[in-house]
């Protein structure tokens, strides 16, 4: 347990804590209406009454940023949470039983790797239309062959093990093998895939947005509001600094709390 | 003859291959682990299957639980065909017996408890509730002598040899009839090595469990077992009473296997007539015509490089596998109704042809 | 036959848990002469594999050091010297076999390549030279066709012949010591005889002293001339071999010896007895004050606690650590 006890990690931890905690009590806190616009002060300076200062229509930036996290959030989780469970599933399916179910899948995992992920989750949209839950779906859907890739390894490598056959012997039904013997002895490496991948599926959902294919108006993700920034780039840079380093500090903890986990796992 | 009672697992003709694929298309390549192997265990009583690495015992042992499968022959236990059955019926087959592998270190999952671990068959099968079943587990763990309070350790805080006899109480918390221990020994140190052996020793005389003792080591075997029975290179080469077998070995790798135990005492030790067996074990993949042993056996004689020899009974009730003991090479061997009972024309070794002394 | 080859001086080693240090050998002293097999005897946990490799200063550097003693080596102190200079003594004067056999060679080069390797750093021989020296070592410890064999890899190999050719890999530069650690606990029996047959040849064939570390009575029986005997980081016994056998003077050498496997003698026909030690072996940092095998000794009295028990020289030339060493008469092998 000692990796997980370094500072690197408790601060992330805390960091991603807390911003988990604002986006739940969003609602409750003293914030002004993320929606209401103020067009006679748009694009303002920070100041005492608008923190982060106001974006083109005059919203208060600070609590666009706040409500901006729970989808910002919601999404990376989301997605990482539907990869993993297909992921894991198909990819330990695949190790478990071998032969030309895994062939067929490890076939595939590998020609869909070969796509840049991010024109991938773009066409999807395209097809699919936008919003947040297919932006969910089409970052999930890029995510999956990571998983099954993982999963499957982990699951070959502990095929062999003894204890897998002296479940067999006791005449252990397979399911009750994959799910008490090969589940819980993957579960480490999945768990860090999932925490490496849930920094990278913040910066799809920011790109996707970004480009306007993500969460619709008026609702705002961290990569929308960057996208809108983007237009008043000289009038107000300000507005496009906040989002960044929001988007910057969560990937960083997310990606130190899977190394983390790493390092922990090789030890 | 008497009959006797109908034996606990009576395994016949097992064999087992595996086959090698290659790179290059067409050209696989099939070995024959385990050839034609007959075996009988009856009640209450130990068999040692004794081999060296890649003699096909550990294989014999997989084929008869079904964790590889038989190419051709017979596992009955209790009389029913283990390889016929499927679904439910093997499942419950499965209750009767078990197995103790040799690696107590890979053998129980290291994600569960002490607890998980033992009364992981009582779970599968459905046997009992949460309640029961954790008595269960602490009366087990009385009997292979652990204490209570280390039900809710995990693995990785035991010894090798608490380990194993976790693995031991876990074997028999079904009630099986036959236990197959795999080596189970060859991982411990000495003093606990012992441990374990007496502990299989009480538990045939409470239980009435019977045994399959496997290991490369006679010595191991020797002290539990009823019956011995020597593999090499995937077929028996002699079989029969372990005193008889140990105190005599006729087949000349049953022989080196005696005389590779080293005793206890540098003067014993030094001065005995010893038979070292030079070079590898046969590969099964590589088997020459003939007897699999010819390619090591310091008595090889022509009719060793192309007839195999057939296991006979010599009248003791022990069976050798060896062309030393057959009578004269005539072309159809006598049946197994007449056995030799000295007075024929069998050829007996000489011990001081035994191989190299020092 | 008397020439002290190596000599270990009170060593100390402790290893690290978690912030403290816990001590894993404590004050051994051990000789070994020149052209012996010298026999070092204990189970998992004795210290017996950390002695050695502190004697070839191999030890994990970050977490096993030597705290104390002195390892003697023709007028050098090994623990103190640079590790150039040990290096050097590693190649050149002492060797090791290692205990896993197919673990221990590179899988991705030939046997000739990883032989050759060992005599070109350490000889400076060209490279026909080198090939010419593993074709004659290979012969030397028995590999049949060894010029056939010199391209193929470690997997071609069975298990026996891995350990012949990392014999030979150890011989390739005429030791003087050669630490065998456990040569054939992975091995099968039959193999077992031959490797041991190899060692007590090549070992009288070039004048080589060997420090033979096994937990197997039997392989001492068979091997040794002289037997020391380690137990939770102490020496509890020290004697020439059949003495040891005949006598043993600590209660765990004695337990060790009724514990070994060994074939039954046609004539014995009462119920086989399995000699076990109750208990197991403390942990470091566990130790009581007095005999640290008192817990699990059969002959314990309350004297054995209360003071650290002297490992006391006895008339016959050997040595044991027992409080009772001069009431006890304790059985060994009939002979």
């Amino acid at each position: 347990m000692q990796t997980l006890r370094r500072p690197s990690v408790t601060v992330s931890l805390g960091v991603l804590a807390l911003l988990a905690l604002a986006a739940i009590l969003a609602p409750v806190l003293p914030l002004a209406d993320p929606l209401k616009g103020d067009l006679m002060n748009s694009l303002q300076s920070p100041s005492a009454s608008h923190l982060l200062g106001t974006d083109t229509l005059g919203r208060d930036v600070l609590s666009r940023m706040i409500y901006a996290t729970r989808i910002s959030l919601t999404v990376a989780a989301g997605a990482v949470i539907v990869a993993l469970a297909l992921g894991a599933l198909l990819g330990t399916l695949a190790g478990y039983f071998g032969g030309k179910f895994d062939s067929i899948v490890s076939f595939i995992t590998d020609a869909y790797l070969a796509f840049p992920p991010i024109l991938l989750a773009i066409a999807i949209l395209g097809a699919l239309g936008r919003g947040t839950v297919n932006t969910v779906g089409a970052i999930a859907f890029i995510f999956v062959p990571r998983f099954i890739r993982v999963a499957r390894g982990a699951v070959v490598a502990r095929k062999g093990e003894v204890y897998i056959d002296a479940a067999k012997v006791i005449g252990a039904p397979t399911w009750w093998i994959i799910r008490r013997h090969v589940l819980p002895n993957i579960a480490a490496p999945i768990i860090v895939q999932a925490a490496l991948a849930a920094g990278f599926a913040m910066l799809a959902e920011a790109s996707l947005s970004f480009l306007g294919l993500g969460v619709q108006a008026p609702a705002a993700s961290w990569g929308s509001m960057l996208g809108d920034a983007s237009q008043q780039i000289y009038r107000q840079p300000l507005l496009m600094i906040w989002p960044g380093i929001a988007i910057a500090i969560c990937v960083f903890c997310f990606n130190l709390l899977g190394e983390a986990m790493r390092d922990r796992m090789r030890a | 003859m008497t009959v006797p009672d109908e034996p606990v697992l009576d395994v016949r003709n097992l064999s087992v291959s595996f086959t090698r694929r290659s790179l290059i298309p067409g050209r696989r390549r099939t070995s024959l682990v385990v050839d034609d192997v007959d075996l009988t265990v009856h009640k209450g009583r130990t068999l040692g299957l004794v081999g060296e690495s890649g003699s096909g015992k550990s294989t014999t042992a997989k084929a008869i639980v079904r964790l590889v499968d038989a190419q051709a022959g017979e596992v009955r236990l209790n009389g029913v065909d283990l390889l016929s059955l499927r679904g439910e019926a093997l499942k419950r087959a499965r209750r009767s017996v078990q197995m103790v592998f040799q690696d107590p270190y890979s053998s129980l999952d290291p994600t569960m408890t002490i607890t998980e671990c033992i009364a992981e068959p009582l779970t599968v099968h459905r046997i009992g509730d949460r309640a029961s079943r954790v008595t269960a587990v602490l009366d087990l763990l009385d009997q292979v002598g652990l204490p209570r309070s280390m039900a809710d350790l995990m693995p990785s805080q035991l010894s090798g040899g608490q380990r194993q006899r976790v693995a031991i109480a876990r074997a028999i918390c079904l009630h099986p009839d036959l236990v197959l221990c795999d080596e189970p020994v060859s991982a411990l140190d000495v003093s606990t090595q012992n441990r374990i052996l007496q502990m299989l020793t009480d538990l045939r005389a409470s239980h009435g469990i019977s045994f399959v003792l496997i290991s490369h080591n006679l010595a191991a075997v020797q002290q539990l077992a009823d019956d011995v029975a020597v593999m090499y290179c995937g077929t028996i080469v002699e079989r029969g009473p372990a005193q008889v077998v140990t105190a005599d070995p006729k087949h000349p790798y049953t022989r080196a296997l005696v005389s590779a135990v080293p005793y206890p005492d540098p003067e014993v030790q030094r001065t005995r007539t010893r038979v070292v067996l030079t070079g590898d074990p046969a590969n099964p993949a590589d088997r020459p015509p003939g007897c699999v042993f010819q390619g090591r056996c310091p008595e090889v004689m022509p009719v060793c490089r192309s007839v195999v020899p057939r296991l006979a009974d010599d009248g003791t009730g022990r069976s050798i596998a060896c062309h030393l003991y057959e009578p004269a090479p005539a072309p159809q061997s006598a049946p197994q109704a007449q056995p030799h009972n000295g007075a024929g024309p069998v050829r007996k070794l000489r011990p001081d042809t035994a191989g190299k002394g020092r | 036959m008397t020439t002290e080859l190596l000599s270990i001086d009170r060593l100390s080693v402790e290893a690290r848990v978690g912030s403290t240090w816990l001590p894993v050998v404590t004050e051994a002293s051990l000789t070994v002469r020149t052209g012996e097999i010298l026999g070092l005897v204990g189970e998992s946990g004795s210290g017996k594999t950390v002695t050695c490799l502190s004697i070839l200063g191999l030890l994990p550097r970050h977490d096993v050091r030597v705290c104390g003693g002195a390892i003697r080596y023709r007028e050098r102190d090994l623990t103190r010297i640079r590790p150039r200079e040990l290096e050097d003594v590693r190649g050149r004067s002492i060797a090791m076999i290692p205990q896993e056999p197919s673990a221990s060679l590179n899988p991705a080069f030939t046997v000739g390549d990883q032989l050759g390797e060992v005599l070109r750093r350490h000889e400076r021989l060209s490279r026909a030279q080198a090939r010419q020296r593993a074709v004659k070592l290979l012969d030397d410890v028995g590999i049949p066709a060894a010029a056939g064999r010199l391209n193929d890899y470690p997997h071609h190999f069975s298990g026996g012949m891995c350990q012949r050719v990392l014999i030979a890999m150890a011989l390739a530069c005429n030791p003087e010591l050669i630490i065998a650690d456990e040569p054939t606990t992975a091995l099968d029996v039959t193999v077992q005889a031959q490797i041991l047959d190899l060692i007590r040849d090549l070992a009288a064939d070039r004048g080589a002293s060997v420090l033979l570390v096994t937990h197997d009575m039997g392989v001492v029986a068979d091997a040794c001339d002289r037997v020391v005997v380690m137990y939770a980081g102490q020496i509890v016994e020290q004697a020439d071999i059949v003495p040891m056998f005949r006598r043993p003077r600590h209660p765990y050498t004695e337990r060790l010896l009724a514990a070994t496997p060994r074939m039954r003698r046609p004539d014995e026909t009462e119920a086989p007895v399995f000699a076990y030690i109750p208990g197991s072996m403390p942990r470091p940092g566990s130790y009581g004050t007095g005999c640290r095998f008192a817990p699990r000794c059969a002959h314990h009295r309350p004297e054995c606690d209360d003071h650290e028990i002297a490992l006391l020289a006895l008339p016959e030339g050997n040595e044991a650590r027992c409080e009772r060493v001069n009431d006890l008469d304790l059985a060994g092998e009939r002979g």
